[in-house]
């Protein structure tokens, strides 16, 4: 008898670890046993294996509404047996409250809401006490209030009077707050138990075995999860190898709690909750939970929540629940986090940013980077998560400037985002934003070939090969992508204008005649064409403009650069063109004039003040033109200072603030090329040359280059040798030397550095140290015609025709619209006595002069604004 | 009608300007009626036909901004998209003058939205949230190391708005940098604004990005034929001018109306945004519009219409439905798991002196299943598949009890050094397994072979002082390692340089290494003083037309820099 007693009590034991672990089959089992072995016990028997029955068809059947009729006959069993357990039986065995709650989730199931509700009126579920509760009985009661709530919501009578109606939204509402309470506690205590019965199970393993044969499995089986439990720490390794599902009714009333309070306009509640939930200490299965709700609570924030009415998490005891909480009550909440030197979010920022990290980590660490197609639909949905957190997390960035950190977020998603294309095109995207020039390329070239039919990304890298990697060729090739992939008619795009730049800049940086004649004459197609598509935009004009501009015909690019202004009257560029367009027309003092009044609308355009202060060189104007470049010194130091000052040009994230707090910094910075030179689109290229001669020069010496991005201190180097300029014409060639000494200082090989100083030489009439200079110039750059065509001139002067006669002819090929050059060689081929040549010469460079303006064309930066 | 109700308004205020008493009251009443702002912004769409109106307006709500009521003061905020998109449409249709009032209204707006109550500037700062830090939402226990890796570069990073600077005058190039500023401050406070503002906020917002973008405007008079220049007839509408930060804050409020009851409209106009993002190529714009729209199709994240606010409950699918054989076998990123790696490495002599030790000591692992693991090296060690296993549980079991149910970070680090353990005993064999565990070799490798590749360049560099160190007394035990460097393991440059010098002939003796080095940059730099001064210029063009790295180009003026390069090139 004892034993059997003994018997009986195991196996009770037994019963309760199996219902805690959710082990419906073997509840039946051993309840079977348990009927045989006390069948005074019936009472309990019935409620076991109703229970059990139960729950064993709602794993298969989710309680949701298209099953409803499906449920009403798959649970008349479990409907049966629990009914007997609610008679005074029941109540005598003190089982007839959980039969009730039952019979209420029961009912849910079959979509029976009135009734399921008349149980829990029955259960007396309102006027329970907060006790220690099993791991099963904390299920249920968890999952009762979320049923009670759930019921509640869909109830179809609706209250009559305005008061009801609120009594019962705020039932409700209670409702589920307990529901997400006492289900969070449910799961950190199923943890622990799991946790604890894992090591028990492992060392009890032996004894078990020999307990009972039928159990081996189990054992087994728990003690595997056990054993993958305690290896992977807090962490599971694979969230789906850990096959606990806490179950549709809980989570749906965990996710519901707040978004009913949304409802019923309590936003700052809604949050709240939101709040608790995430403040509760994690369990294993609720993982995937966090991760919604983290993302779901940043979607408020945004969405919203603006900053005046927000108030930041956990300052003071929210008060709602600080009137009911009593000190028992502490029972039914969950754990929270309590480390040590925690980080409470302050503000909306924060908190937004915060939330969206976190669930960016838990997105990532879902998304299955298997391919093979049986995980298709895992690695959408896993995908689907995470790209919904960028997404979000590209929302709250991009405004702060913070380009460079979701550029890194991107690259981290490329791990699992093989074919994605809206990663790639944003990874690509972002990448450009952050100025990492040709990395973007190369990740644009492979968003082109996932979006077949899309014009912007060859658009873009096209854009990139113009402007920041001097790749004309490539650039090209990419414009006529898009022009290909372009559908007419719908919305106007600039494929076409960027095929005209494209050739535009071709020709500009070809050397040989036929060649550049045939690319400027495409050129000119294609910029016609695209005023033609698009007749009302600014910048096709504008490339029109210049383009005949480039081509010697002032007129044609005087109409249209007006037309151009007309479209937008306040553009820097075309203003720009139409200053220089004007002194080509022997308009000076008009050009000077158009160059004050867009320098009243852009104060700080390094450009433009560069032209004015070359016109006041132009117009004898020496004492004016100083004042103009020493405001462009200080303009210079307001933008560029706080750049260089940061030590390295990797922490460009500041420099982003900056960017952002500065935006004109940024187009002036962009736009910002090496104005003397010939070849402006060529930059890169020519920069390349003179980084490349910086380094040999502080591998040389005492020179140490300069800290920060060296596109500042080029820009600084040009505004000294204007400078330089400036003190030579008012004839202070001392001045002029300390102002190259200065910019020698940044960069001592500058081919326009040794171009200048030999400038100076020629003033002081030192011939031979002012060819030494020229040459030193041309060697660094050989396409910089004016240094060829001085070191012609000196050569001249030396009494070396010859040798003057092949610079200036070199010269004249490069740049064959530049009068100097050309009155040079004149000069040159009368001392060596040919005069019909030296005649020609004369004539080209007087047939040039009224056209030649006062920079060369090319000045003008490109431009895509 | 909205132009008699306006004239109410504006007469009532001005009758009870000065009266506390009275303008209490009205506070009241006016925010409670929704009439008056309906009918202004029906004036503002109107602005040809009222423009004295407009005018009074303006002066009304610069009144209203400085009133001490607070429900006054906030009222013209909400006026801020339409008051920019009235500005921005006469600036860009030539017509200043005529926005004389607007403008003004706008630069007060902003002076005064940009500094303090007390006179300072206002400034909106956040700190940056690294994960590496536990927060209120998680502990940096549980979330994979790489992540909080990458944020601690972020640590105690701030995040500035601000400041801004006083204007006097709004130009072309301070324009949409203040009409930012002033979205920014209408942003802040859109949840505040009457709903009803939010259509017009959407409708203004679509007007700015499309203007001048509609196929209907009239056909320019075809030029060419008169080319006097002047005659750009008056049809036409020019395009806004606008500007990729002003847009992104606009993108912010359009995001905050589509979920507050106004989808419909709010997505067709952020697709208008987004297509003028596209065609003037705002990259940081485009991240945004193209995040948003992502978010609104086949994702997650909600619909304006999936209940309040596009939240919507989203059960987890029922992954239990697919078979635990397929799933145990899917890799997720979870499935890695990096080690962390101590932060430098101490040379350790008797390191050295082991040979044979195993490549297999990467610095990554990659962390499969454990008993996927198990039963890979279940194969070399030739176990059954039980034992290891249940072996491992139960060391973990006792050590679990022991400590309690406390998950500690130093336990979860005592796991993984005993796992380390019980693979490095399977692989290296019963000998090894006593041993703590290695340091990754790579590293290591790569450090010495750094060291060596300075060496061979100063040996190709002197050759004397080569012979010298080719002595056998350095020949000894300590070359011996390098021998044994797998030569794949190199990156190209360096196995072209072992090959030159022949392998394995030198020593790593730093003193002697370190001596040799300086010694030679010091003679070297010497010579390279001497060549200095000739400016090459020679040499330069040859460098340039040909398009030459580096190296090549100063390999002959200095060799002290060589080294320089040499090294650099590896790293």
């Amino acid at each position: 008898m004892a034993g059997r007693m003994r018997n009986t009590t195991k196996v009770e034991a037994l019963i309760e670890s199996c219902r805690s672990e959710g082990k419906w089959q073997r509840v039946i089992e051993l309840t079977e046993e348990l009927k045989t072995g006390s069948p005074n016990n019936e009472c309990l028997a019935n409620f076991l294996i109703g229970e059990a029955k139960l729950e064993n068809y709602l794993e298969e059947n989710a309680p949701i509404e298209s099953n409803f009729a499906k449920a009403k006959s798959g649970l008349q069993d479990a409907r049966r047996c629990l009914h007997l357990v609610t008679g005074e039986s029941g109540q005598k065995a003190g089982i007839a409250l959980d039969a009730y709650l039952l019979l209420a989730k029961l009912c849910y199931a079959c979509g029976e809401y009135e009734k399921s509700l008349e149980n829990f009126v029955k259960a007396e579920l309102n006027t329970l006490a907060e006790k220690e509760l099993t791991l099963r009985s904390l299920k249920i009661l968890a999952e009762s209030y979320a049923i009670k709530g759930l019921c509640l919501e869909n109830q179809t009578s609706k209250p009559t009077s305005k008061f009801k109606k609120a009594e019962k939204e705020a039932e409700m509402i209670t409702c589920f707050e307990r529901a997400t309470d006492l289900g969070l506690l449910y799961l950190q205590e199923q943890d622990i138990a799991s946790y604890s019965s894992a090591t028990n199970s492992a060392a009890n393993a032996g004894s078990m075995l020999a307990i009972n044969s039928t159990s081996n499995m189990g054992g087994l089986q728990s003690s595997l999860g056990g054993s993958s439990l305690t290896i992977s720490t807090t962490i599971p390794a694979n969230p789906l190898e850990l096959k606990r599902h806490m179950g549709a009714i809980l989570e749906t009333a965990l996710q519901r709690a707040p978004i009913v309070l949304i409802k019923a306009g309590k936003l700052q509640e809604a949050i709240e909750r939101y709040r608790t939930m995430l403040n509760a200490i994690e369990t294993k299965t609720t993982q995937s939970l966090r991760l919604t709700l983290a993302r779901q609570l940043a979607e408020v924030l945004l969405r919203g929540v603006s900053g005046t009415i927000y108030t930041a998490p956990f300052t003071k005891k929210p008060t709602g629940q600080a009137l009911r909480s009593t000190t028992t009550k502490r029972l039914w909440k969950p754990r929270k986090y309590a480390a040590r030197n925690q980080f409470t979010p302050r503000n909306h920022h924060e908190e937004t940013l915060l939330l969206l990290l976190i669930s960016e980590a838990l997105a990532v660490r879902d998304t299955v980077l298997s391919q093979s197609p049986e995980f298709r639909v895992a690695r959408q949905h896993a995908m689907g998560n995470a790209s919904a957190v960028y997404d979000l997390l590209t929302l709250a960035t991009v405004r702060w400037g913070l380009v460079n950190m979701l550029q890194e977020s991107f690259e981290k998603a490329l791990k699992f985002s093989f074919g994605e294309q809206h990663v790639w095109r944003q990874y690509g995207i972002s990448l450009m934003a952050a100025g990492k020039h040709a990395h973007a390329l190369r990740v644009l070239q492979e968003s082109i070939k996932l979006t077949p039919s899309d014009p912007l990304p060859c658009l873009m890298a096209a854009r990139l090969c113009y402007e920041s990697l001097a790749l004309i060729k490539e650039g090209l090739d990419f414009a006529h992508q898009a022009l290909k992939r372009e559908t007419k008619g719908i919305r106007p795009t600039r494929s076409q204008l960027f095929v005209g730049i494209g050739y535009q800049q071709l020709a500009i940086l070809t050397t040989l005649k036929s060649e550049r004649d045939s690319y400027n004459k495409l050129a000119l197609e294609s910029l016609e064409k695209a005023v033609q598509n698009d007749d009302n935009d600014h910048l096709c004009e504008y490339y029109l403009s210049l383009q005949y501009a480039l081509l010697g015909n002032i007129a044609e690019a005087l109409t249209h650069v007006r037309f151009a202004l007309a479209l937008r009257t306040e553009h820097a560029p075309s203003l720009h063109l139409f200053a220089l367009l004007l002194t080509a027309s022997r308009r000076p003092r008009e050009a000077l004039a158009v160059v004050e009044d867009a320098l009243d609308e852009f104060p700080d355009n390094l450009n433009l003040l560069h032209v004015k202060a070359h016109l006041q060189l132009h117009l004898q104007d020496a004492e004016l033109s100083l004042v103009s470049v020493q405001k462009m010194l200080a303009i210079w130091r307001e933008l560029y200072e706080g750049q260089v000052s940061v030590e390295e040009e990797k922490h460009s994230d500041t420099r982003s603030i900056v960017v952002h707090m500065n935006p004109t910094a940024v187009s002036s910075q962009m736009s910002d090329k090496d104005s003397n030179s010939v070849y402006a689109a060529s930059l890169a290229a020519v920069s390349r040359v003179e980084q490349a001669l910086s380094e040999a020069a502080s591998s040389l010496s005492s020179f140490t280059p300069r800290p920060g991005p060296q596109r500042p201190w080029m820009i600084q180097i040009k505004i000294w040798l204007l400078l330089a300029d400036a003190y030579l014409n008012i004839e202070q060639p001392h001045e002029a030397l300390n102002c190259i000494q200065e910019a020698s200082q940044i960069y001592p090989l500058s081919h326009q550095i040794m171009f200048m100083r030999g400038q100076i030489y020629l003033y002081l009439e030192q011939w031979n140290d002012a060819k030494q200079c020229f040459l030193n110039a041309v060697s660094a750059n050989p396409n910089h015609t004016e240094a060829l065509r001085a070191l012609g001139e000196t050569h001249h002067v030396l009494g070396e025709p010859r040798l003057a006669e092949k610079m200036l002819k070199d010269a004249a090929r490069l740049d064959p619209n530049c009068p100097k050059i050309w009155f040079s060689l004149g000069k040159v081929m009368e001392t060596l006595g040919d005069y019909t040549a030296s005649a020609d010469c004369m004539a080209t460079a007087l047939q040039l002069e009224p056209t030649c303006p006062v920079l060369p064309f090319t000045s003008i930066p490109l431009t895509f604004d | 009608m909205a132009e008699s109700i306006v004239q109410d308004w504006l007469a009532d205020y001005r009758r009870i300007q000065g009266q506390p008493a009275e303008v209490t009251t009205f506070a009241v009443e006016h925010e409670t009626d929704p009439e008056i702002a309906e009918a202004i912004y029906t004036i503002f769409s109107e602005r040809q036909r009222h423009e004295t109106l407009v005018h009074e307006i303006c002066q009304q709500f610069l009144s209203f901004y400085r009133a001490s009521e607070d429900s006054l003061r906030k009222f013209p905020l909400q006026f801020i998209p339409v008051l920019i998109y009235t500005y921005l449409h006469a600036v860009a249709a030539g017509d200043k003058k005529g926005a004389r009032s607007v403008e003004t209204l706008l630069i007060c707006i902003y002076n005064a939205e940009i500094s303090t109550e007390d006179g300072g500037q206002h400034v909106v700062t956040f700190r940056m949230p690294i994960l590496a830090q536990a927060s209120v939402y998680h502990e940096e226990k549980n979330l994979p190391m790489t992540d909080l890796r990458r944020w601690e570069e972020n640590c105690n990073r701030e995040i500035k708005w601000g400041p801004h600077t006083q204007i006097e005058a709004i130009t072309a190039q301070n324009r949409l940098r203040i009409m930012t500023a002033l979205m920014f401050c209408y942003n802040q406070q859109v949840s505040l604004t009457q709903k009803s503002a939010l259509i017009h906020l959407c409708r203004v917002a679509s007007q700015l990005v499309n203007q001048g973008f509609s196929k209907q405007h009239a056909h320019r008079i075809s030029y060419g034929s008169d080319s006097s220049g002047a005659l750009v007839p008056k049809s036409i509408t020019p395009r806004i001018p606008l500007s990729s930060s002003f847009l992104v804050e606009l993108v912010h409020a359009i995001y905050f109306a589509m979920f507050n009851g106004f989808g419909t409209v709010a997505i067709q106009t952020l697709d208008d945004i987004h297509h003028r993002a596209c065609f003037e190529m705002y990259t940081e714009l485009i991240l945004v519009t193209s995040a948003v729209r992502n978010s609104l199709h086949a994702n997650p994240s909600g619909q304006p219409s999936d209940g309040p606010m596009g939240l919507s409950v989203a059960l987890t699918p029922a992954t239990n439905t697919v078979t635990t054989a397929i799933s145990k076998s899917m890799i997720t990123n979870a499935s890695f798991r990096t080690k962390k790696l101590p932060d430098d490495i101490p040379i350790q002599v008797q390191d050295l002196t082991m040979p044979q030790a195993p490549p297999m000591l990467a610095s990554v692992t990659e962390e499969v299943d454990p008993k996927d693991q198990q039963q890979t090296q279940n194969t070399s060690s030739r176990n059954s598949i039980i034992r290891p296993s249940m072996e491992g549980i139960k060391a973990q079991a006792h050590k679990a009890l022991i400590a309690g149910f406390k998950k500690s970070k130093d336990k979860e680090k005592d796991k993984d050094k005993e796992k380390e353990k019980e693979k490095d005993g399977k692989i290296i064999g019963a000998g090894a397994a006593g041993e703590p565990p290695k340091p990754p070799l790579r590293k290591f490798e790569k450090h010495t072979q750094r060291n060596s590749l300075l060496q061979l360049q100063a040996e190709g560099n002197n050759i004397a002082l080569t012979d010298f160190e080719k002595s056998p007394s350095s020949m000894g035990v300590k070359g011996k390692p390098y021998d044994s460097i797998d030569t794949t393991e190199m990156l190209p440059m360096q196995t072209l340089l072992a090959n030159e010098n022949g392998s394995g002939s030198f020593s790593i003796d730093s003193e002697i290494n370190g001596g040799g080095g300086s010694s030679n940059m010091l003679n070297n730099s010497s010579v390279a003083s001497n060549t200095n001064s000739i400016t090459s210029s020679d040499l330069i063009t040859k460098s340039f037309d040909s398009s030459i790295e580096m190296p090549q180009l100063v390999g002959p003026a200095g060799v002290g820099s060589s080294t320089k390069v040499g090294d650099v090139g590896i790293d």
